[in-house]
């Protein structure tokens, strides 16, 4: 089973969102990294067949997916960026109503649900409506309804976000356990949450994807770049203009613990440290902070 | 079926679709007792004071005492009515100073039947009605019925003067009137004023559910809608399951106002009076072979078939535009775009049309079938309430069909 992604195109008027994009999605967990506006999200909505590319073609085991039609979305699931809702439906409303419109048998869809507000810890709040849940839980619910139809394919766009610690770890070990023989395609810019359980990454960058393998393919690029040292705390705002500090730690006796990115060391004392996931994403958009991060 | 069924469920358990609904069957209570309560008659009592009945005890009242003069209107009953009525004015001077005993007694009964000879007698070039005190009972037992047709013929020369096929067309529509008329006074011109005035206040409630049907999935980011469109049946089998499920739950509502309308109404006027024909409540040269029942059949069902051709229209509105407030608007705009073009232009093809045509108030399609209106292609004339008729029956499954259409190549932003 592959999904093939062939020099996908994306023009809108003035703007080229996404760039001859190519991608051979296998079964396991694919992190598609990229900092906001890299292209993801309009990537995955042409790989759930929602926006129409402006050229290249998407390929369920060689059949184009437009041609496939109801074929294709009998096998996929989505969970997009903004998970959207009829303010009047109940949660349970909600996941029968998209059980039917997937065509999951009536005689299992009641089972299929209570399995799944069991996993999402939803089943107290089965009765209540969507619009009064808190943000993590409407996004459960979101989750839900993606996996409704045990997908071969299931595309989320920032399925964690609004998730707590505790949440994100819950759906990452939910996530493990079902992307077997699936393709499950996760876009995120919060890195620590598919790091671990992503087999494959692909990052995007300005519309293009610039690299793709196995995280610990990928951070041999910047082997050698990221440093750990300590610095006297007073010199952190001068090393701060001069560096790229992606972490710092306060340590005892004024002193402060940087770690940085750099093609050599800079400062004297510094020692090279393992790259992670996080590293190469910070190498790759060095605009962004982490702040976000969750755990 | 199933998708259907969650459809219905979907729909029916929005707050602002319940509210609309109740409302729409309030309005059926309302614009039924709207016309009872106008109703309203002074009578002598007893001690010889004047007592003024309203609503209900008026109508009552009026069923009683018309019973008595119900029945077919030969020339010769119409002939010895206008004897009566022109021997007690002769005595009495005018109408108004006839005392009102006298009056309930001997004239009230006969004035319904009165008011078709002012029409047929009217003034072949100007249109004017006659007095009744001018026209000679003779005549009208010997030609009160040519006389209907010779006015028809009058009136359609003033109307339709360039214009043959619809002068041929309106001649063998009333060849097929049956005559003589019959008549059950009692029934109000307001109750069935009333009635279209209901079909537009319904129109408006269902163009108001119908407006987020589509729209709403858009304007709830793009997620809502992406989200349906990725499932199997999120597409084509979604669209037309809404459409059925939109239509149903109209076709119910409308049929369940309209009955409780209706039966208001007949309930309170009495069942007698639907026997009446068309001519005699509206105009003795008035074109539909029907009588007042079927008239409240036809205009539930030129309703139904206009409502439908508005909701549909709104239903592609709400498949093409981002939000339900846009889709509302242009409803509505459209919905008025008949009362608004009849007010400023007169019988146009733009108000005889588009989708809501035969909603209204002057262009209603009550007031289609009392008139003598024609749109006109070439040398082809064609009476506005068949226009009416076949422009929503076309319009219908041509909006349906393109509301799918969209909804199937709408596109994210």
């Amino acid at each position: 089973m592959e999904l093939k992604i062939e020099h996908l195109t994306k023009q809108f008027k003035d703007k080229m969102a996404v760039d001859d994009a190519s991608l051979t999605l296998t079964p396991g967990v694919w992190g598609l990294l990229g900092a906001n506006g890299a292209g993801k999200t309009t990537l995955m909505r042409m790989v759930a067949g929602i926006m129409t590319p402006t050229s290249g073609v998407i390929c369920y085991d060689g059949t184009d997916i437009r041609k496939m039609g109801e074929a294709y979305r009998d096998i996929f699931g989505f969970l997009p960026q903004d998970f959207g809702y009829s303010r009047d439906f109940t949660v349970r409303d909600y996941l029968e109503y998209v059980a039917a419109l997937k065509d999951v048998p009536a005689g299992e869809t009641t089972k299929k649900i209570n399995h799944l507000l069991e996993v999402l810890t939803l089943s107290d709040v089965k009765g209540k409506k969507i619009a009064k849940l808190s943000g993590g839980m409407k996004r459960r619910v979101g989750i839900a309804q993606a996996m409704l139809n045990d997908p071969k394919i299931l595309v989320m766009d920032e399925p964690t976000a609004g998730l707590d610690p505790g949440e994100r770890v819950r759906f990452r070990n939910f996530i493990s356990e079902f992307s077997h023989d699936r393709i499950v395609l996760i876009s995120t810019h919060i890195v620590s949450d598919i790091e671990y359980i992503a087999t494959k990454n692909a990052i995007m960058k300005a519309g293009k994807i610039v690299d793709i393998g196995r995280a610990d393919e990928l951070v041999k690029e910047i082997e050698g770049k990221v440093w750990t040292c300590t610095i006297p705390a007073k010199d952190l705002v001068s090393y701060e203009m001069r560096l790229r500090v992606i972490n710092q730690r306060s340590e005892d006796n004024g002193q402060v613990s940087i770690r940085y990115l750099s093609e050599t060391p800079e400062i004297s004392g510094a020692v090279a440290a393992l790259p992670r996931l996080e590293d190469l994403y910070l190498w790759y958009f060095p605009q962004e902070n982490l702040e976000g991060e969750g755990n | 079926m199933r998708l259907f069924r969650l459809e219905i469920k979907r729909i029916m358990k929005s707050r602002r679709t319940l509210t609309l609904l109740a409302a729409a069957l309030l309005m059926s209570i309302v614009m039924a007792y709207l016309p009872i309560s106008f109703e309203s008659i002074n009578r002598p009592g007893e001690d010889g004071k004047i007592i003024e009945l309203g609503g209900l005890p008026a109508i009552q009242f009026k069923r009683d005492y018309f019973e008595k003069t119900a029945g077919n209107i030969t020339p010769q009953k119409l002939a010895e009515a206008l004897r009566t009525y022109q021997s007690y004015v002769k005595e009495y001077g005018t109408l108004n100073d006839v005392p009102l005993d006298i009056y309930i007694e001997n004239i009230m009964a006969i004035r319904p039947m009165l008011r078709g000879l002012i029409e047929a007698f009217a003034d072949p070039k100007t249109g004017i009605g006659a007095d009744l005190m001018d026209i000679d009972p003779d005549e009208v037992e010997q030609y009160f019925y040519e006389k209907c047709v010779s006015h028809l013929d009058d009136t359609m020369n003033l109307e339709q003067k360039e214009y043959e096929a619809a002068r041929q067309f309106a001649a063998g529509r009333y060849a097929d009137v049956d005559q003589p008329f019959y008549l059950y006074p009692g029934m109000s011109r307001d109750a069935f004023d009333y009635t279209t005035l209901y079909i537009l206040v319904l129109s408006i409630l269902c163009v108001a559910i119908a407006s987020p049907a589509f729209a709403n999935e858009y304007q709830t980011g793009s997620g809502s809608d992406s989200i349906l469109r990725c499932t199997k049946y999120g597409r084509m089998k979604l669209a037309v399951t809404r459409i059925l499920s939109v239509c149903c739950i109209f076709i119910v509502i409308f049929i369940l106002g309209m009955s409780i309308h209706l039966l208001i109404l007949n309930l309170a006027f009495g069942t007698d009076c639907l026997k009446t024909s068309f001519q005699m409540l509206f105009s003795v040269i008035n074109l539909p072979n029907i009588n007042l029942g079927q008239l409240q059949i036809i205009l539930v069902l030129a309703g139904l078939l206009s409502v439908l051709a508005i909701v549909s229209c709104t239903l592609f509105l709400s498949a093409r535009c981002r939000d339900s407030l846009t889709v509302l608007l242009i409803s509505i705009v459209i919905l008025f775009l008949p009362i608004f073009a009849y007010g400023a232009l007169g019988d146009t093809w733009i108000g005889g049309i588009v989708p809501s045509a035969g909603i209204g108030m002057k262009n209603n399609f009550l007031y289609q079938l009392c008139d003598f209106n024609f749109l006109h292609i070439g040398g082809m004339s064609f009476w506005t309430p068949y226009v009416i008729l076949v422009s929503a029956a076309v319009e219908i499954p041509l909006f349906l069909f393109l509301t799918v259409r969209s909804y199937c190549k709408h596109q994210v932003a």
